[in-house]
């Protein structure tokens, strides 16, 4: 009980803060539109089956909206000090870890209320099928799950912002991998049935590294 | 420092000396050009192959390695296994940089390109990129004690996304071939694997596990001098800091 | 043969280079301590 309204106190400080000034967010939504922008010059994107590149425009554009979110997360956190506060509270430390996932992943989600249906008007591919949001939340899970405990060691280098997706791009290889080509199937407009390999690629890579984490955050935050 | 005595380092040494010059012979001249393969070039090319996978398994264990000592780090706290985690890590990428390199010398008459997008090319660079990140982290963060910790906790993340990061490739279709088990009809420059070359292959392996073996004590013993340089520092800076405080008072006295 | 002997230049090139670079960094280090070390006895004698 006790860890579970520790989880909710930092959930909840964290979406209000931000709900305060939306600065975060609303830097995270217009970076993803440009960057769906930018491929457009980039790689004509006129393409006749624009299905096969939605999948990677798409992706890509989500992995560096929530680079800059999961970055502030603690950036924040160490500029205003706060981060020392949370630290003294006698709470468990994977209660803060679980916390700073949920509201992470509140943010991202956000941006990806508003940026599908975007999606959809610029390429006029329906992306909001439900499978296909199945495969982006469990990316975005994925993304949440890693970015975090990272964002967390990234602070506390000497390069900070640099840091994060050079650790966390590599890491994510599995998830970039399986979302897109699952998007890319149902896109296609083959059955969820035929994605399962990647469905159930993505769902071990969230529960696994969701457990390391849980085991590795003690020592990350431990001074 | 000591009087140097014939201990076990200078036997290993002398042993994958040996291995070393041995299988050049093995590798070269032992091994016969596998039948299989069209042309004279890909025949001699092939040779490269026990190199290339030499400098694989090396790299191979170096992440293994790390992985180990990054956990115990994490359980016991004793900076030796921080020191073999680094010393792993490092070894990892320079052999690691030694497959891409001497596969693509070998790509390069066999496929007909230096490099291409194969699934199997993509994650074993970006396997290196995970241990070149995993440097770049130790290398941004001063506090040794932090440095570690942190190292460690990617070290764990890394090695596990290494499994799930092959496992993902099977989404695709692969032209390397594969040496063990299961012939893909797609891969090119695959050969057929005789006694000798099986023979060949397996000295290959046990050189560069040797090899590997030989370079992780000697990195181990000069991350654990780095240790010692650094702990003699700080005694160094702690006397000047307190002879700063006494010439005052000195001073004064005289 | 050309791919051949430009590999077995290239790796060990690769592998002699780490050798001398790990023995040239021992020296460095054990001269370090050494320094060092006459450093810690000057100054506890000075005492």
């Amino acid at each position: 009980m006790r860890f579970w309204s520790a989880v909710w106190a930092i959930f909840w400080k964290d979406v209000r803060a931000e709900f305060r000034t939306k600065d975060i967010l609303t830097g995270m939504l217009v970076f993803a539109i440009l960057a769906v922008l930018v491929f457009n010059f980039a790689f004509d994107l006129r393409v006749e089956r624009p299905q096969t590149v939605i999948p990677g425009v798409m992706w890509v554009a989500i992995i560096f909206a929530s680079m800059l979110g999961l970055n502030r997360s603690f950036i924040l956190e160490q500029d205003r000090g706060s981060l020392a506060g949370i630290l003294l509270a006698p709470v468990d430390r994977s209660a803060i870890y679980l916390g700073k996932v949920l509201g992470n992943l509140v943010f991202m989600f956000a941006v990806e209320v508003i940026l599908l249906p975007i999606m959809v008007v610029l390429f006029n591919v329906n992306v909001l099928m439900p499978s296909v949001l199945l495969f982006v939340g469990l990316g975005t899970v994925g993304f949440a799950v890693v970015g975090t405990i990272f964002s967390a060691i990234a602070v506390n280098t000497r390069a900070r912002e640099v840091m994060l997706p050079v650790l966390l791009l590599p890491v994510m290889v599995p998830v970039v991998i399986a979302a897109v080509k699952g998007t890319a199937g149902i896109l296609d407009g083959n059955p969820l049935s035929e994605q399962m390999g990647a469905l159930r690629l993505l769902i071990a890579f969230d529960v696994i590294f969701l457990g390391i984490a849980f085991l590795t955050f003690d020592y990350v935050l431990e001074e | 420092m000591q009087n140097k005595k014939w201990g076990w380092l200078e036997l290993l040494t002398v042993l994958a000396a040996i291995m070393v010059a041995v299988n050049f012979y093995v590798g070269l001249i032992y091994a016969p050009d596998p039948s299989n393969l069209q042309t004279e070039v890909t025949r001699k090319a092939q040779h490269i192959f026990y190199y290339h996978m030499g400098m694989n398994v090396m790299a191979g264990l170096g992440m293994l390695v790390n992985f180990i000592g990054s956990v115990l780090y994490l359980l016991t706290r004793r900076r030796f296994w921080d020191a073999v985690a680094r010393s792993a890590a490092e070894i990892g990428v320079l052999f690691g940089i030694g497959v891409l390199v001497s596969g693509s010398l070998w790509a390069r008459p066999t496929w007909n390109t230096w490099w291409t997008w194969d699934p199997r090319l993509t994650t074993a660079t970006i396997t290196i990129l995970l241990y070149a990140a995993y440097l770049m982290l130790r290398n941004a963060v001063e506090d040794p004690d932090r440095q570690a910790r942190f190292a460690a906790v990617y070290g764990t993340f890394a090695f596990i996304s290494v499994p799930i990061t092959f496992m993902s490739i099977r989404l695709w279709r692969t032209i390397h071939p594969t040496v063990f088990g299961g012939g893909d009809p797609a891969a090119k420059g695959a050969f057929a694997l005789g006694p000798h070359i099986r023979f060949a292959m397996q000295f290959s392996s046990w050189t560069f596990m040797l090899v590997f073996l030989l370079f992780l004590v000697v990195r181990v013993r000069v991350a654990l001098l780095e240790e010692r340089v650094m702990a003699l520092r700080q005694q160094v800076d702690a006397q000047l800091s307190r002879g700063a405080e006494v010439d005052p008072m000195e001073h004064a006295g005289s | 043969m050309v791919y051949l002997t430009a590999a077995m230049i290239a790796i060990w090139l690769l592998t002699f280079g780490y050798v001398f670079y790990l023995i040239q960094r021992t020296k460095s280090l054990e001269q370090e301590i050494r320094a060092l070390e006459t450093l810690v006895k000057e100054a506890e004698k000075g005492r």
